[in-house]
């Protein structure tokens, strides 16, 4: 049998080539009839074996495996026979080997081998023969799957409960969705879903997934920061998922070249190992296990924390129950930008008092929280109490033979009497600091003096004479609409109690969430910009072998390919995007051209065509 | 001359670019250095593929550096009416000619970095798209005063970061998108490889930005401003949704060992999901977030 890779004449009954390695034959992944690696459709059953051929990705990335567990990787590719099938969705038994003894693949996930390979696995592994009830558990909550299930089911969730909106009471639901809408979104509790106990739930779980996870990789990654890197041979070099040959004149100028890159490297003989960044592997464990600290400072925050809006007028003393004090407001302040109506901050004075004492004065502004024991105040919001308290200034004047003349100003408060000149008398019936006309009549429609109106009544005794509207934007309206009236009023003045709104909070979850996310930042930048890396070369038979580990082949690729291409100078750098003259341009052949100087890298065989 | 005129010279720059960039993309077949040979017919193109490609990289710095003029004249006239000391980060507006300012910066850096420019038509119309929503007549350019909750240098963090982030990101959808394309139209696979690679290296740098931007930063102003980092405003979720999208992105990636078509889909997808945490939950969804509209 002739190998399809190099030409080599083989055995028929050979499984592997014995000058390549590669797979002679190809498994049936229906009936597992062995077949010629060349054959498109299975002898025995008919079906296509093409998609063994353009096998998937990898899936076992980093490789990242030394020491003790390498020579476990090695007894269990043996149990595992090499026949590549790809039915353990890992496109080479050796990935699935790698896979299997770091956890991320069970024992019996060979489906050629079935029963018998997993025994011999799990004694290889030092794990029981059958897996007990707690093995199987771990397995499924450190499954990235789960993980990504879980990360899936929140987000749907989580996108759910910013179209419903949260925490409002039934009557909206029931305006907004229908009783029978109401219904259901009260039953599922969709109008908290994020209090709801299956959301919490799903979080729970991602934080144990996430712990487990962590805690799983991080017995891998302490395992290879615990011990220096170890030497591998030209061969072990060969097996690398990112791998180079080149002449072995080059061996001086590659050593030289990883120095100058801050490579550490160590020489022995004709064997040269570089690393650099390797910390940079607990970065992943960091941030996974601040994200877990942060939803501890979370969960603790919500059980013993809480969150209270006070409002309060000036002078006025609140009791902050929970913290056991009073807090006085001395004063209010609002700023206005120069020659404008807009806020430029609000302020209030605040002075705490504990046990009759006062203890602790603070002016607060948005933004400028005052805390004491524990709990904060922040000015969340400020405004003129127009409904409770207006005190409204009014012009008067009298109208005599068709011509008025002033009669006075008054100063008063809505539902108070005043006297006029001649002995009737005046009330303001009602004050609307925003006034608008809706089908139920007059009406406000906000807080805000936006459009201030007042209604008052003349009495003379006893006898309602009048009703007259005053505006203060439009003080005209009273000699247009009300011209036979003896008496016209203008709002001159008003004024209303400014109250300050005051959040109150108590959350001692914070500084744990500060701490998870000061680690978080800490780890995603450890992770991401400095990623580990580690050579190898060694020579063998006038051939220089280099590879290396990243933290995922293809993350790495380009960097190697740079430091092959700085090693054999004048010829184009492997990343220029596209072939060079001369070099085929037709649709795929460009494929290995850009290879010519012997870079294999396993992923560039993978087909990019969809 | 104020800001708005130097961010309106830039959005003709990126338009420019946006043309040299595109011209230099499809390219003649002739010159095939760096052309991707889409177009057959021969020649007509005045000037050489890698001419259009070096004009088009000049085109975007001196339009990134019209643009920084046009921020550091913006940070004085919020000071004139402010005073503070501010970066134009606090309307939507001053967001957006942020954001076509950090996205061709980012785009040069990854475009020096691995010497590849088909990547620039895409990122520079981005920018353009950006820059011209912004000076059309839709949002005003005036500098108003601050209302109190944006007084704050966390929210200058805040919304530097994530948009720092997501410039990265526009990076990736950038190539991701020009992957779709180009596997369609018969790219060569060392290009796909490179923008597949490309479209990685830009999230996997983004993402620390945009954790530290707009969860982490973002939490604490929160914080300060009333009182809780969390409250699942629909910007909030939407915000840890994105996030979720892309901490998916790299799982899948890295543990599963998904890569070309599948991961460039989820890299337009997040990019998606980022422009409606953006923008569709200010037109779409209520929340504290709204005066950001």
């Amino acid at each position: 049998m002739t190998c399809t890779a190099c030409g080599t004449v083989n055995t028929p009954d050979s499984r592997f080539c014995k000058h390549c390695g590669v797979a002679l034959q190809v498994l049936c992944s229906r009936c597992a009839t062995v077949n010629t690696p060349d054959s498109s459709f299975c002898k025995a059953c008919g079906a296509p074996l093409t998609q063994v051929a353009p096998a998937p990705p990898p899936r076992a990335t980093d490789l990242a495996i030394d020491g003790a567990l390498r020579g476990k990787v090695a007894e269990v590719v043996k149990v595992l026979g090499g026949l590549n099938c790809g039915r353990c969705g890992y496109r080479t038994c050796a990935e699935n080997a790698l896979a299997i003894v770091r956890g991320e693949a069970p024992p019996h996930s060979c489906v050629q081998g079935g029963e018998e390979a997993a025994r011999q696995i799990r004694a290889i592994l030092g794990q029981p023969e059958r897996p007990s009830f707690g093995a199987l558990l771990w397995e499924q909550l450190t499954s990235i799957k789960l993980a990504i299930v879980l990360i899936v089911a929140i987000v749907l969730l989580s996108i759910i409960g910013t179209v419903i909106p949260q925490g409002r009471d039934a009557f909206f639901y029931t305006v907004s969705y229908g009783e029978a809408g109401k219904n259901i979104i009260t039953a599922l509790q969709l109008d908290r879903l994020y209090h709801s106990w299956y959301f919490l739930t799903l979080l729970i779980l991602l934080a144990l997934n996430t712990g487990a996870c962590a805690l799983k990789r991080f017995r891998v990654s302490w395992e290879l920061l615990r011990k220096p890197v170890e030497a591998r041979s030209a061969d072990e070099i060969a097996q690398l998922p990112t791998q180079a040959k080149l002449d072995a004149r080059l061996f001086e100028k590659l050593q030289e070249l990883l120095t100058q890159r801050r490579y550490r490297v160590q020489r022995h003989g004709e064997q040269l190992i570089a690393s650099k960044n390797l910390w940079g592997r607990l970065g992943i464990d960091i941030l996974h296990v601040s994200l877990i600290i942060i939803l501890i400072g979370g969960v603790i925050g919500g059980l013993l924390g809480f969150e209270d809006f006070q409002v309060a007028h000036k002078g006025e003393t609140f009791t902050v129950a929970r913290g056991g004090f009073q807090v006085r407001v001395d004063d209010l302040r609002v700023e206005h930008y120069p020659d404008s109506s807009q806020v430029k901050d609000w302020y209030s004075t605040l002075t705490v008092i504990d046990n009759g004492r006062e203890v602790l004065t603070k002016t607060i502004e948005v933004n400028e929280p005052l805390t004491y024991k524990g709990i904060s105040l922040y000015q969340a919001s400020f405004g003129s109490d127009w409904l409770g308290g207006a005190e409204l200034t009014f012009r008067i004047e009298r109208v005599k033979d068709g011509s008025s003349e002033p009669a006075g100003e008054v100063t008063t408060t809505v539902g108070a009497t005043f006297p006029l000149e001649d002995g009737r008398t005046a009330k303001v019936v009602a004050f609307y600091p925003d006034f608008i006309v809706t089908q139920q009549g007059p009406a406000n429609r906000s807080q805000a003096l936006n459009n201030p109106a007042a209604l008052l009544e003349v009495y003379n005794g006893d006898q309602r004479e009048f009703t007259t509207w005053t505006f203060a934007q439009f003080p005209e309206f009273q000699h247009d609409f009300f011209a036979e009236n003896p008496y016209r009023f203008y709002l001159a003045g008003m004024k209303a109690p400014e109250f300050t709104g005051l959040q109150i909070a108590r959350n001692p979850g914070i500084p744990i969430i500060y701490t998870g996310f000061i680690l978080l930042v800490f780890g995603l930048a450890l992770n991401f910009y400095l990623p580990p890396r580690r050579i190898w070369a060694a020579v063998k038979e006038s051939t220089l072998y280099v590879g290396g580990l990243g933290r995922e082949p293809r993350e790495f690729e380009p960097d190697f390919e740079e430091i092959i291409a700085d090693l054999s100078p004048g010829s184009p750098s492997p990343l220029s995007p596209l072939p060079s003259e001369g070099e085929g341009r037709q649709r795929g052949e460009g494929t290995q051209q850009g290879m010519d100087r012997g870079i294999r890298s396993q992923h560039k065989e993978v087909s990019t065509h969809g | 001359m104020d800001s708005a005129f130097f961010f309106y010279l830039s959005a003709v720059g990126y338009f420019f670019a946006f043309v040299f960039y595109l011209l230099h993309l499809i390219g003649s077949p002739s010159d095939q250095k760096t052309g991707l040979g889409i177009v057959a017919a021969p020649q007509p193109w005045v000037l050489k593929q890698t001419t259009w490609g070096k004009l088009a990289t000049w085109t975007t710095l001196i339009t990134v550096l019209i643009s920084t003029v046009g921020m550091v004249l913006r940070v004085l006239e919020m000071h004139r009416v402010s005073d503070f000391w501010m970066l134009p980060v606090t309307n939507t507006y001053e967001t957006l000619a942020f954001f076509s300012w950090a996205i061709p910066l980012v785009y040069l850096l990854f475009e020096w970095r691995y010497k590849i420019r088909v990547v620039g038509a895409f990122v520079t119309g981005l920018a353009f798209l950006f820059i011209a929503l912004a000076s059309s007549p839709l949002l005003s350019s005036e500098v108003r005063p601050l209302v109190p909750a944006l007084q704050s240098y966390w929210l200058v963090l805040h919304v530097l970061f994530t948009l720092g982030g997501e410039a990265f990101f526009a990076v990736a959808f950038g190539a991701a998108a020009l992957f779709l394309w180009l596997q369609r139209h018969g790219g060569n696979l060392q290009t796909l490889k490179l923008l597949d690679n490309l479209s990685y290296k830009a999230i996997a740098l983004g993402f620390p930005l945009f954790t530290l931007g707009g969860l982490v930063f973002g939490a604490i102003w929160a914080q300060h401003a009333w009182g809780r980092y969390w409250g699942w405003d629909p910007k909030e979720t939407w915000m840890l949704i994105t996030w979720f999208f892309y901490a998916l992105y790299l799982h899948v990636r890295v543990k599963w060992g998904w890569r070309d078509a599948k991961t460039a889909w989820l890299a337009v997808g997040g990019f998606a999901v980022a422009m409606f945490t953006w923008w569709g939950v200010n037109y779409l969804l209520a929340g504290l977030h709204s005066y950001a509209g």
